[in-house]
């Protein structure tokens, strides 16, 4: 080969790879990269998801023969929808963790198996499948070897009888499930950042953890240190 | 010869000394090496990292073919060795950057003060604990110490956990090390400073008392790192604050200045420049353009010793690609972009303009519209004045800066007519500083982030360092052509 038709072969094949870059770059252009990853845990999906039970859990096929449920992401549901279904909140041993839309009545089968069934290493027996859920609820499933829930799943309901006080005690607002006027009844919390919470709740889902209350604009540690006391995600 | 040959053979006569057919493989290897891995780790922050990596590694060799021009022997291995190296390093960078780190929930216990960034409002503290890096925020007045130790007590988060907005910050942070974000409920330090920060607060306070103002504020800043806001302001404002952060121009005076005193070969030299080199970067807080400087002295000490021809541009880039396969991070960090693209364009434009004396017109003025869109990015804004000032100041500086130096050692030692080197110091300074600060005045403006300004800023650089690695006149400018709309279509994205 001749020195001219080399440089030309050469032109042409960084014309190619070039073009080839540009198919790459407008094929994925969007997705999501690293600076997503670790961020939110919200998964964001495309389509509903069409969520059957599985035959390898073990409540599952005794507890409820349901026809299979549609399970959205927060993100995709509409406000009529979003009425009559529920959130949860499904972490830890799960294959795809995040929040949940099911329907009024659901069981924790229907949110594993919403969140992907169980991850590798999960400790199966460590939660109760049949157990009912409730609109808010964090549902985690533990890994083999960890400490299990207390008593998995709690019910996180945010009625009267959860912010009543018993036995000389004072109970403890979810902050997952807690209405505008019972934030307002944690000391330290006005009607101002009580709606605050509310906003971020629906943005961004239930709170994993009482310290994720921060994350809420005008919720430094200071405030936290004083209100810690009175709140609880409900596990 | 072709008429690209001839085109590339006659216009280098006037400006670009460097003519003869250069095989990029053999110029610059690890200048292809870098391209994708840097390439790639700009674009995984908008697609799937394994995408990025392909659509990188085609670009690479995109460019590579357009800057080869012929084949000679052993071109197929070194180039299947090259792609092949890139792609290895940019899965395992990849695959770095996006790991996510598993945090605790709260941390409680000791932890030692990295670096302190004090803002208006408050300050952000680096802190190391338990092997893991916490950004933490601190209000008021009472902020602990770079270097001390502190006991601290929080929650962790993951970096950005405020939204959207705080992507930005996070990214930033993250090239520094940070791994999540601790909110503190309590910090108070349990032991002073220590450590590489003791002695850079020794220095600064011995510079105080021993030098006169102006001339402590500028040898703090050459030294130690540390920078005095109302000297480096006026600075900011002209466009010339990269004179203030320590790197290439600082490393190599200070090297020169041992050197001058060592014999011209051997081992003592090699170990004597390189202890004293990195001693110097360490106590300069470890900044990139000094890390970079650092490890290209070291790479043409080492190819001096062993007898291997030098080329300024592949030094570069292997020190910038060193860089980045030990922190992939450092690729989000400001200062290492910037340091990256200047001394990337000088050591590939300074060569192709040679000893014109174009070359200090043309490359200080096309450096800044490089390093122009990086800057306007991050800061807001880049001031006008430093595309003119920069022409004056970067010689003059280079000038001073040793001078100054020199002027200082007697009164910081002692030494007989101490009185006369500080007054000449900082005469020198002052006419300096005036001069930049009557340039900013008179120059004022400023440009902010624009796509037509890092569509050009693409161009420039890219047709430089193709043409260096000995693409051709046409090649380069068609290269550079396709290789700008390919990046502001990725930047777009």
């Amino acid at each position: 080969m001749n020195r001219n038709s080399a440089s030309k072969l050469f032109v042409a094949a960084g014309v190619l790879c070039f073009a080839l870059a540009f198919v790459m770059l407008s094929a994925f252009k969007g997705r999501f990269g690293p600076d997503t990853a670790g961020v939110s845990s919200v998964p964001s999906m495309e389509e509903p998801l069409e969520v059957v039970p599985q035959k390898s859990t073990k409540s599952a096929g005794s507890a409820e023969d349901a026809a299979p449920r549609r399970v959205r992401s927060v993100s995709q549901s509409e406000p009529e929808e979003s009425e009559s279904r529920w959130m949860v909140y499904v972490t830890g041993a799960v294959k795809k963790p995040g929040v949940y839309e099911v329907a009024r009545g659901a069981r924790v089968y229907e949110a594993l198996n919403a969140a992907g069934g169980f991850a590798d290493g999960a400790d199966q027996d460590a939660v109760n499948l049949a157990a009912k859920l409730s609109d808010g609820e964090h549902v985690r499933f533990p890994r083999k070897g960890e400490q299990k829930p207390e008593s998995a799943p709690v019910q996180n309901r945010s009625d009267a009888g959860n912010a009543a006080s018993s036995a000389g005690r004072t109970a403890k607002v979810n902050i997952n499930t807690a209405g505008k006027s019972e934030l307002r009844s944690i000391r330290g919390v006005g009607a101002k950042t009580a709606q605050l919470i509310l906003d971020y709740r629906k943005e961004n889902g239930p709170f994993g953890r009482t310290e994720d209350i921060m994350n809420v604009s005008g919720i430094g540690p200071k405030r936290y240190e004083e209100i810690k006391d009175q709140i609880t995600v409900g596990y | 010869m072709d008429t690209e040959s001839k085109s590339a053979g006659n216009a280098p006569e006037i400006m670009f000394s460097a003519a003869p057919v250069r095989q990029p493989l053999s110029e610059a290897p690890a200048f292809f090496i870098l391209l994708p891995l840097a390439l790639s780790l700009f674009l995984c922050g908008a697609m799937p990292p394994a995408a990025a990596a392909l659509s990188a590694l085609f670009s690479s060799a995109a460019v590579l073919f357009f800057c080869t021009r012929e084949i000679k022997k052993g071109f197929s291995p070194v180039f299947a060795a090259v792609m092949l190296a890139s792609a290895v390093l940019c899965a395992v960078s990849l695959h770095r950057v996006c790991a996510v780190p598993e945090l605790p929930d709260s941390i409680e216990g000791r932890g030692r003060v990295l670096s302190v960034l004090r803002r208006r409002y408050d300050s952000a503290l680096l802190i190391s604990s338990g092997g893991r890096r916490y950004l933490c925020r601190v209000k008021g007045e009472k902020v602990p110490r770079e270097g001390s130790t502190v006991y601290m007590r929080g929650a962790v988060f993951a970096l950005g956990r405020r939204g959207k907005g705080s992507q930005k910050t996070a990214r930033y942070w993250r090239a520094k090390g940070a791994e999540g974000e601790a909110v503190l409920f309590e910090i108070r330090e349990i032991s002073p400073p220590k450590g590489i920060p003791r002695w850079r607060m020794l220095i600064a306070e011995y510079a105080d008392e021993r030098l006169m103002p102006l001339s402590a504020a500028y040898i703090t800043a050459f030294t130690a790192g540390i920078r005095d806001p109302l000297v480096y302001e006026p600075h900011k404002r002209a466009g010339t604050a990269h004179l203030f952060a320590v790197s290439g121009l600082h490393v190599w005076t200070a090297a020169a200045l041992i050197l001058f005193f060592l014999p011209r070969r051997g081992l003592l030299r090699f170990a004597a420049v390189s202890a004293a080199v990195w001693f110097y970067v360490f106590i300069a807080g470890l900044p990139p353009g000094g890390i970079r400087a650092a490890l290209m002295l070291q790479m043409i000490l080492l190819s001096e010793a062993v007898g291997r021809p030098r080329s300024a541009f592949n030094n570069v880039s292997a020190a910038l690609l060193l860089m980045l396969l030990y922190d992939p991070m450092s690729f989000y960090d400001t200062g290492w972009r910037l340091s990256a693209a200047g001394a990337l364009f000088v050591s590939a434009s300074a060569p192709l303009f040679g000893r014109s004396w174009l070359s200090f017109i043309c490359i200080p003025v096309l450096l800044w519209f490089v390093t122009a869109p990086v800057a306007a990015s991050v800061f807001g804004e880049v001031p006008l004045a430093g595309l003119v000032l920069n022409i004056a100041a970067v010689p003059a500086f280079a000038v001073i800066f040793p001078l100054v130096l020199l002027l200082s050692l007697p009164p910081l030692f002692a030494l007989p007519g101490s009185d006369a080197a500080a007054s000449a110091s900082e005469t020198i300074l002052t006419v300096f500083q005036e001069a930049i600060e009557r340039g900013a005045e008179l120059f004022s403006g400023a440009l902010i982030f624009d796509s037509a300004l890092f569509m050009l800023s693409v161009f420039i650089f890219s047709a430089a360092c193709a043409l260096r690695c000995g693409a051709g006149l046409k090649r380069s400018a068609a290269a550079a052509l396709i290789f700008m709309f390919f990046m502001s279509y990725s930047a777009a994205m």
